[in-house]
Order: structure tokens, then sequence, then C-alpha cells
């Protein structure tokens, strides 16, 4: 195993949140007219809860794939199932 | 390195991609039946389709020495047409004596409807009671980890169901230990934006080990790296991993699934591998 944080991957992880830190400041700058519609926005909101979530110990990844998650119920199919609206994909879906 | 990339829709590729898979070290290729970009108006537009997948493709792969099979089905985007998915799912027995069909796929859900539910739940049918693997896909983002439950929930009504010949494709962090858990084999599919990174699918084989998991680029007609499985590889040595445990994910695996269709042939090349000896 590579050491765990040799130079390459400090440097790939800095630009990471250097790019994060800039599309987030970004948004906010686009949206400087509209700050209200922006902090409404659920989008954002998990956004910048997952910025929060980044601070927290070990399994980021898997919380942050939690957070952009629609809700799961064991009892789903006692109505039948739902219907959903869909997310573009892969496969050509 | 030898390898095989278990999902990829070369009806979708052009030719140059064969040889270039091939310079890489791909020595077969599988390719599950999907969504063309278009909904198919008859069952013979997915007959014509099944030829293409069993009799064209596996032309074009072999003139570049690469072993094609294929997976069919009627895939969840098109199942909201449930009349025309049954007449698909009837037609589908026509062609699963052809040596290079792995079995049914890739079916699942896409928006977690209803009537993707039950032609899911068809399909399941047909392969068990033609004893037949399965590759089943996940639906996509904010959709994915409900779609990936709703699928286990499903399969768990199927006592007779060998868990060891089933895959559920697409699994990310969130979906991986699901999966893993219930018995299934996962594929971790390597995009350019949505589904998984190489880094972070060698994150999950250093979290989970490599037992029953898969790595395939899903490459097709949209933003896709039909080259996805040999960023794998070099991201794998890059972080200094043994070049058998990174062959143990991208050949051995997929040639113990594939064993496990009854018709499979291994390509000559690696035929002599253990997995397959294994199981033989």
């Amino acid at each position: 195993m590579a050491p765990s944080l040799s130079e390459q991957r400090f440097l790939a992880i800095r630009s990471l949140l250097v790019e994060l830190a800039a599309s987030l400041d970004r948004v906010e700058r686009h949206a400087a007219d509209e700050a209200a519609m922006l902090a409404a926005d659920r989008r954002w909101r998990l956004l910048t809860e997952a910025v929060d979530r980044l601070a927290a110990g070990s399994g980021r990844a898997e919380a942050l794939q939690e957070l952009f998650s629609d809700p799961y119920d064991p009892a789903w199919r006692q109505d039948g199932g739902p219907a959903l609206a869909g997310s573009r994909g892969c496969c050509g879906d | 390195m030898q390898y095989i990339d278990p999902h990829i829709h070369m009806v979708s590729r052009v030719t140059d991609d064969y040889e270039t898979l091939a310079r890489m070290g791909c020595v077969a290729v599988s390719e599950p039946a999907f969504w063309a970009g278009f909904d198919r108006r008859s069952v013979d537009g997915f007959r014509d389709y099944f030829r293409q997948i069993t009799e064209v493709e596996p032309r074009r792969a072999a003139a570049y020495g690469i072993t094609h099979s294929s997976w069919l089905c009627i895939n969840a985007k098109e199942a909201e047409n449930v009349a025309l998915s049954r007449e698909v799912i009837k037609a589908i027995p026509e062609f699963l004596s052809a040596s290079n069909v792995l079995g049914i796929g890739e079916i699942g859900l896409n928006k977690n409807t209803r009537n993707e539910a039950t032609v899911f739940l068809e399909q399941v049918e047909l392969a068990i009671r033609h004893d037949e693997t399965i590759l089943i896909h996940t639906p996509h983002l904010a959709d994915k980890l409900r779609g990936t439950r709703m699928i286990l929930d499903m399969l768990a009504d199927f006592p007779r169901l060998d868990r060891g010949r089933v895959v559920v494709d697409h699994v990310e962090e969130h979906t991986i230990r699901h999966a893993l858990d219930a018995g299934y084999w996962a594929g971790m599919t390597l995009y350019p934006v949505t589904k998984c990174s190489p880094e972070r699918a060698c994150d999950m084989i250093e979290r989970y080990g490599t037992e029953r998991l898969l790595v395939n680029s899903a490459g097709d007609w949209g933003p896709s790296r039909p080259t996805a499985v040999p960023d794998f590889i070099m991201a794998m040595r890059a972080r200094g991993h043994a070049e058998d445990l990174i062959e143990r994910v991208v050949l051995d695996n997929p040639l113990e699934l594939f064993s496990r269709c009854r018709r499979y042939v291994p390509p000559a090349r690696v035929a002599d591998r253990a997995s397959v000896s294994r199981l033989a």
C-alpha cells in the first residue's frame, strides 16, 4: 500500500476541496440578487449539509450518499409501491 | 494484464473501441440488454436487438480476439408498457439456447414504479424457470438506495433463487453492503460523473475485499469510458496492490460468475484460470 497521505494524494485532495469551495462561492455569487431563493432551495441545503458532514469521522462517502438519497420505506409494498420522479442516469437510461 | 469487462454496451461503440480494448488486455466482454435511447415499438424490434447482441456483436468482437457474451431482457425504462414487456418476456426463451447468452439482464428498477416492479418480478420468475443467471440494474442518484432496497426485498421472496448466480450492479458506498450481505454479487460501474470512480472502486475493494465484487465500464452511447476497467487497474497499482489481487477482481471474478451459467465456454486464453477449473 502507498503511504496513507503521500504528497501526491495531499495535492489531489487539496485540489478537490479548493474546487468545491470555488463551486459553492460561484453559486452564491451568481445568486447574489436572489439569496433568499437560494437559501430555500432544497438542493443548496443538501450541498451545504454535505459540506458540514465532511468534517465528521470515517464513513463520509456513505454518509453523503445517504444524505443525497430518497428515504426507503420497508413497507413500500403495502400500497403497491411508490411512483417516483426518476433521475437521469446511465446505461442509456 | 488480461481482464474482462462484465458490463459494456458494445452496440453503442465503434469498432475502434474493440481494437482499443484488445490492446488494453481485454479478453472478454458481456453485454446486458438495455435501453436503446428510444422505446422500441414491437416485440420484433426486440428480436432484432437480441440477434444483434447474440450474433452480430460476437462476430465484431472476435475480429479483435475478444469473446462476447450477452444477457437478455426488457429493461426497466421500457417496462412501463407492461403488455409489450410480456410479449418480450415470452420471446426471450427463443434465444436462451445460444451458447454465448449468460442469462437474464439487465433487469431492475429505474424510477421505482409499480410497473417496473411487476416486469422485474416476471423476469426473475423467467430466470428461475429456465435456470438462468441474473444481472440487475439499480437506479441512479437519489433513487438508488430506495430502488436497491426494493429490489432486494422482492428477491427475498424467491427462496429457490441461487444468490450466487445474481449480480446487483451499479452499487456505490451506500448500497454495496446491502447486496453483499444478502449473498449476491455486486458490480461497481465506473462512470465519468454518476456512479463510481476508479478511486472509489479501489476504496470499496479495500473495505469489503475481493469476494463477489466486479468492476465494469457500462460503456454505452452516453458519456462513458470503455477503458474504465484498465483505469481501475492503474488506480489499484498506484496504491501498491498486488497484481494477483487486482487480477482476482478484473479476471477471475467475472470468470467465476460467468461459469455459473451452464452454457458458458471461457475464452481459450484464460480457460486454465483457477476460478474456471474450480467450478468445472
